[in-house]
């Protein structure tokens, strides 16, 4: 029977699974045309240059992720984090007046500000969901309007990195004692956007780089204990990748059918080919681990907005859906990094008031994992390797929620 | 499985304490006045050292700079190398007003060059300058929100992050023997970073249109490294039969990682005529939490036939650190030397004296610290009509030198026999930096 991994591999991000701020997870990951408030630092940092007001912006997320493996749930820890955001439109003057905005976006989670996980390789996991929603996200974004109806903005995406070196031995009263140094280094993503708007057919286009962003560790680890313990080890490399989100290029085209009407698609190209393997080899000795295999995706995701005006309260409503495909070949061979095609729907409202700063959104998502089966090969391993399992079949579901609260200052 | 115990202790006892702001402040105006700034900080430095004061600035502030500071420590007339520290400043407050209050956001970042945060591990024997080890090397990141209470008072407050490390580490596979190099391992993890969130806190006063008084409270904490570690399965050498077959190792090692000292601070500022400022600050900085950051570590081994000739040494407690609580005047001035419509020149001077909270070092630990003097300098030029059309608003470039002088300690040891003896500790600090001030 398959070993199960309670617990797999770190990947990715919150922002990546369910989006980012309190309107577009609620129009499932749309918003690369449209944002113009703090979640721009994500989507598009070309709609920060649109900021009309100064907005703090806090706000809560939750996530629970209902996962099957063999028939059995795994103990995927929930989603649970808040979120910071800041919109600075600058008092610039001159040809800069009005143009350029500035804008700061943090999600913390509540209990762990990341998590390195992984089973041993081969161990059946889910690659991508188990673990990814337990890392912290720092954005920092800068847009400009070069012209009435363009605009381009740039920013990034901070995450941290782990170097050092250990070497245990013992001191001069006998105990063991350590002599190490760690080093926590940034590791930036840069993000760029470009958004255009065509006043005359009520289209607005928008495009978005994000490089790849990710957290590795990397820790040499010696030993000298002279006599206390009669074996050696060579020296140990504790390497691997805690966190990654692809290299993501993101169009959108949103139409505004009637005043009260926002309708959006977008295609999103994701380079999960390049996805790295959760940890590597700790010594020289052990036979290399086989690719991961994963592939390029595009993901295409649809929304609808309606504002509904009520005196001076504005309502707003939204809606989308989006098909994930997964990244995750079969896994036939020695890996078993699983992953499923997911169907996002989401559901989202907003209130804002003429006579208060105060504006509020809150939203909701399903996200359904198709059924999967995966079969290994037999062909692709040793005679004499223990195959971790035959067949083996994966579904669920994730559900999760958010608030905001932004207050015009 | 020697190296099995080096990776148990991966972040490991790290002796860093409290943070680098807190040893040559942030900005250039603060350092320049000795850092006493809980009543007197103008612009976003506030947020680090009294949030409740960005409530009274009128324009967006947005702050970029650069300090070093360059360290000459000694151990009996021997250089110990500690590193010298450089960083980034990065400070931003908006104010705005919410109904009738006024409000404030903002952030301060300290980003050192190097790396975020630097953890250099070392036995409790190994002398070190305890506070600037590490200290100068890691992050500071204040995030705060601040808002008036009718015309006189301010109140601010603030979070932290940083985390803690609790995990499994599980290695398994084949252990070489003889030759270490033929060992076939493979890894898995669990290790969480989690999260520990200290609070900030501060309140403003305007007792008179001259007189500002000022409070501020910055919470402690305790990073702690809670790691268990194992390996699972034989030895011996590939292909051959295994020598033990499996064997195993359960290591835990807790400890702590990082320290600040909670810090509550009083102070005042006074526009004593209307070119010159006194302020003066009192700071209380509770060291005597502080514990010993060795690892408490033990170990549960099986390697069969072998087992006769593992020698663990018994575990001893780490002797307590014995700190103790601390007081600390800070003094500054500010001087407008010269003003035109178009430019205006400020000069200011600080005294700060900072006891040690360490012991001397009698015993086994060399936690070493001395008493400091910190003299300050510092000017500001600020140019009254920015860069012209597209920055018209006011911006100030700043900049600060500062001495710290340690005192001479002489440390003798209560053990004709201690492995490292009796030492003299003393040095001095260099730190510079300067400050671009922007308002919009």
């Amino acid at each position: 029977m398959a070993l199960i991994a309670s617990t797999a591999s770190a990947r990715a991000s919150t922002l990546d699974i369910f989006g980012f701020g309190g309107r577009s997870p609620g129009l499932a990951g749309t918003g690369v045309a449209t944002a113009d408030d703090y979640d721009a630092t994500f989507l598009n940092p070309a709609g920060l240059a649109y900021a009309t007001h100064k907005r703090a912006t806090l706000g809560v997320l939750y996530g629970s992720f209902d996962l099957v493996l063999a028939g059995q749930r795994t103990d995927t820890q929930p989603a649970r984090g808040s979120v910071i955001g800041g919109l600075v439109p600058m008092p610039l003057g001159g040809v800069l007046k009005d143009r350029v905005g500035l804008g700061f976006g943090f999600y913390v989670p509540l209990d762990t500000l990341n998590k390195a996980a992984a089973p041993f390789p081969g161990v059946p996991s889910f690659a991508l969901l188990a673990t990814r929603s337990q890392v912290i996200a720092i954005q920092v974004a800068v847009g400009v309007r070069v012209k009435d109806h363009l605009s381009i903005g740039a920013g990034v995406i901070a995450l941290a990195a782990l170097r050092g070196n250990i070497d245990v031995t013992t001191d001069a009263a006998g105990r063991f004692t350590t002599f190490s140094e760690e080093r926590l280094v940034t590791q930036f993503a840069p993000v760029l956007g470009v958004r255009y708007a065509m006043p005359a057919k009520q289209l607005t286009l928008g495009a978005t780089f994000r490089a790849p962003s990710r957290s590795d560790f990397d820790i040499e680890v010696t030993s000298d204990l002279g006599d206390a313990i009669p074996l050696s080890l060579p020296p140990i490399r504790i390497a691997g990748n805690a966190q990654y989100d692809p290299l993501t290029v993101a169009t959108e085209v949103a139409w505004q059918a009637r005043p009260d009407l926002l309708a959006s698609l977008q295609l999103q190209y994701q380079r999960w080919s390049a996805f790295p393997l959760p940890t590597e080899n700790p010594v020289s000795g052990t036979p290399p681990q086989a690719p991961p295999g994963f592939h390029d995706t595009v993901v295409p995701r649809l929304s609808l907005e309606y504002v509904h005006p009520v005196g001076p309260s504005r309502f707003t409503g939204r809606l989308g859906y989006a098909f994930l495909w997964s990244p995750a070949p079969e896994m036939r061979g020695r890996q078993s990094l699983l992953d499923n095609h997911r169907h996002l729907a989401a559901l989202g409202l907003g209130w804002s008031d003429r006579r208060t700063p105060v504006r509020i959104d809150v939203w909701v998502q399903a996200q359904y994992l198709q059924f999967r089966r995966h079969t290994k090969d037999a062909g692709l391993f040793e005679p004499d390797d223990t195959l971790p399992f035959m067949t083996i079949s994966t579904r669920g579901h994730v559900l999760a929620s958010g608030l905001t609260v932004g207050v015009d200052l | 499985m020697r190296a099995a115990i080096a990776i148990a202790i991966v972040c490991a006892a790290a002796p860093a304490r409290a943070n680098p702001a807190d040893l040559f402040g942030i900005g250039a105006r603060g350092p320049a006045m000795g850092g006493a700034q809980v009543a007197a900080a103008d612009d976003a430095t506030a947020n680090y050292y009294n949030p409740a004061l960005m409530a009274r600035l009128d324009d967006i502030r947005i702050e970029l700079g650069y300090q070093v500071a360059l360290p000459a420590l000694a151990v009996d007339n021997q250089q110990l190398n500690v590193d010298s520290a450089r960083g980034m400043d990065i400070n931003l407050a908006v104010p705005g007003k919410l109904g009738g209050a006024r409000l404030a956001f903002g952030a301060a970042l300290y980003l050192p060059d190097q790396q975020i945060t630097r953890l250099r591990n070392q036995s409790a024997q190994q002398p070190r300058f305890i506070e600037y080890d590490n200290l100068p090397q890691r992050i500071m990141l204040a995030a705060n929100i601040a808002m008036s209470v009718g015309d006189r008072l301010s109140l601010g407050a603030g979070i932290s992050y940083m985390s803690s490390t609790k995990g499994a580490i599980s290695l398994r596979g084949l252990i070489g023997l003889p030759q270490p190099d033929d060992s076939q391992l493979a890894l898995a993890m669990d290790v969480d970073l989690k999260t520990i969130r200290y609070a900030v806190l501060g309140a403003a006063y305007r007792l008179k249109p001259w007189l500002d008084v000022g409070v501020s409270y910055r919470g402690g904490f305790k990073l702690v490294v809670d790691l268990a570690f194992g390996i699972r399965g034989d030895v011996g050498s590939p292909g051959q039969p295994p020598v033990v077959t499996n064997g195993h190792l359960d290591l835990t090692t807790i400890s702590q990682d990082l320290f600040q000292p909670a810090q509550y601070t009083a102070g005042f500022a006074a526009r004593l005529t209307p070119r010159f400022t006194l302020a003066f600050d009192l700071a209380y900085h509770r060291w005597s939490t502080f514990e010993n950051p060795s690892a408490h570590i033990t170990i549960d081994l099986d390697v069969g036939q072998f087992n006769d000739l593992v020698k663990i040494p018994p575990f001893s407690a780490l002797p307590a650190p014995n700190f103790h609580d601390i007081v600390v005047p800070r003094l500054g001035m500010e001087w407008l030397a010269k003003q035109s419509e178009a430019r205006a020149l400020r000069v200011r001077a600080g005294y700060v004296y900072q006891p040690t909270p360490a012991p001397e070092q009698v015993g086994e630990t060399n936690f070493i610290d001395d008493d400091r003097h910190v003299f300050s300098l510092g000017a500001g030029l600020e140019l009254r009509h920015g860069l012209g059309e597209i920055v018209p608003r006011p911006l100030s470039l700043d900049a600060f030198v500062a001495l710290t002088a340690l005192e001479p300690r002489q440390h003798r040891k209560l053990s004709p026999v201690d492995p490292i003896g009796d030492y003299r500790s003393g040095g001095h600090i260099w730190s510079m930096g300067v400050l671009s001030r922007w308002r919009f």
